[in-house]
């Protein structure tokens, strides 16, 4: 099944019951911002197949991505109702999610156990993957931070293997030029791990990729077992909510 | 009849409700190819990107060109020869960019 969050599916039955109905099925457009810095929150989502960045924005600064979040997760670490972001989220590959307004979610949260043990794994993760981020962007290759990039989008649109994006795009994200992107797609095309063309870049060989990214793809993904992994899943009885959005 | 509103405005009204943020960008401004030339092969820019003339285009390709190159020498890889071809949407050639003028030397 395509459509599914693998952080609402870890949550008990009962908690999911008492979510579900609050929960509301969007559609996310490429480039939709899902949060900005200071502003109120008014919606957390939970993407089912989309892909959104998180950027470190500045006045005078290119910014960069510094997460990258989808169907593994959700959009908003804040704690409080009052909270407000710092980064900014938005959409880089459009698709379905759940959402819920910030303050129906701050209150269920104090009574789902198990929804709010898994918003503060997920917040571990999540600085763990900002903290491996900051590794690959010291440390790594334009070519093996694309590399990472990639591995990290098809993570989460896996029954795609092809992503429309353009280099633009990518170049921003990783804030490297242009030409940059051009140049590190072609050597990685080279290799036969991938296709580019015009727009899209399609996935031929997910292992070859690895091969690039090196240590720069893989520590905060089995982060991500770790932490998140301790909790029964719960699949079966949660395959309800993706019939029914 | 249209209304002047400042851009300002309405990205604030449009982060406000969550919908598409777009840069905005001025119409018609014509279209660049960079393609970049690695030890004497020449990779296609399939894309392209809007500049204001050919000379801001060719301050991005040489910014560009230090970028590789320093990429490259970061990772150990030594030095590679990165110059640049700069071509309009047609495919004419308008600019090259040597390896020396990447590197300095004139």
């Amino acid at each position: 099944m395509p459509e599914r969050n693998r952080l609402l599916r870890k949550l008990t039955d009962d908690d999911l019951d008492a979510l579900f109905p609050a929960l509301e099925a969007v559609t996310l457009e490429k480039g939709q911002a899902l949060l900005v810095p200071h502003r109120k929150i008014q919606y957390v989502y939970f993407p089912l197949d989309c892909a959104c960045s998180v950027l470190a924005k500045t006045d005078n600064a290119n910014p960069i991505e510094v997460g990258m979040f989808g169907c593994e997760g959700m959009s908003c670490l804040a704690i409080r109702p009052d909270d407000r972001p710092f980064f900014t989220s938005n959409v880089f590959l459009p698709g379905t999610a759940l959402r819920i307004s910030a303050e129906r979610f701050a209150s269920l949260r104090s009574q789902l156990p198990s929804l709010s043990e898994m918003v503060l794994r997920y917040r571990e993760f999540s600085a763990v993957q900002f903290g491996f981020t900051a590794h690959a962007i010291g440390g790594f290759t334009i070519e093996a931070r694309l590399a990472r990039w990639l591995l990290m989008a098809l993570d989460r649109v896996d029954d795609q293997k092809q992503f429309p994006v353009v280099h633009d795009l990518i170049a921003s994200l990783l804030s490297v030029r242009r030409s940059g992107v051009t140049v590190a797609l072609h050597s990685i095309e080279g290799t036969g791990a991938i296709k580019s063309t015009r727009g899209l870049v399609l996935v031929r060989d997910r292992k070859k990729l690895l091969e690039i990214a090196g240590d720069c793809y893989g520590p905060s993904e089995r982060a991500y077992e770790a932490i998140m992994g301790n909790q029964p899943d719960q699949r079966q009885k949660n395959a309800k909510v993706w019939v029914e959005c | 009849m249209y209304v002047k509103v400042p851009i300002e405005f309405l990205a604030e009204q449009i982060h406000g409700h969550g919908l598409i943020v777009q840069q905005s960008r001025e119409a018609n401004l014509p279209k660049f190819f960079l393609h970049p030339v690695l030890g004497g092969h020449r990779i296609p820019d399939p894309e392209g990107a809007e500049f204001q003339t050919l000379e801001d285009a060719t301050v991005e390709a040489l910014a560009a060109a230090h970028e590789i190159t320093g990429d490259a020498l970061r990772a150990g890889k030594g030095l590679v020869a990165v110059a640049f071809e700069i071509a309009d949407e047609a495919g004419n050639i308008l600019a090259m960019i040597p390896f020396n003028t990447v590197l300095g030397l004139g």
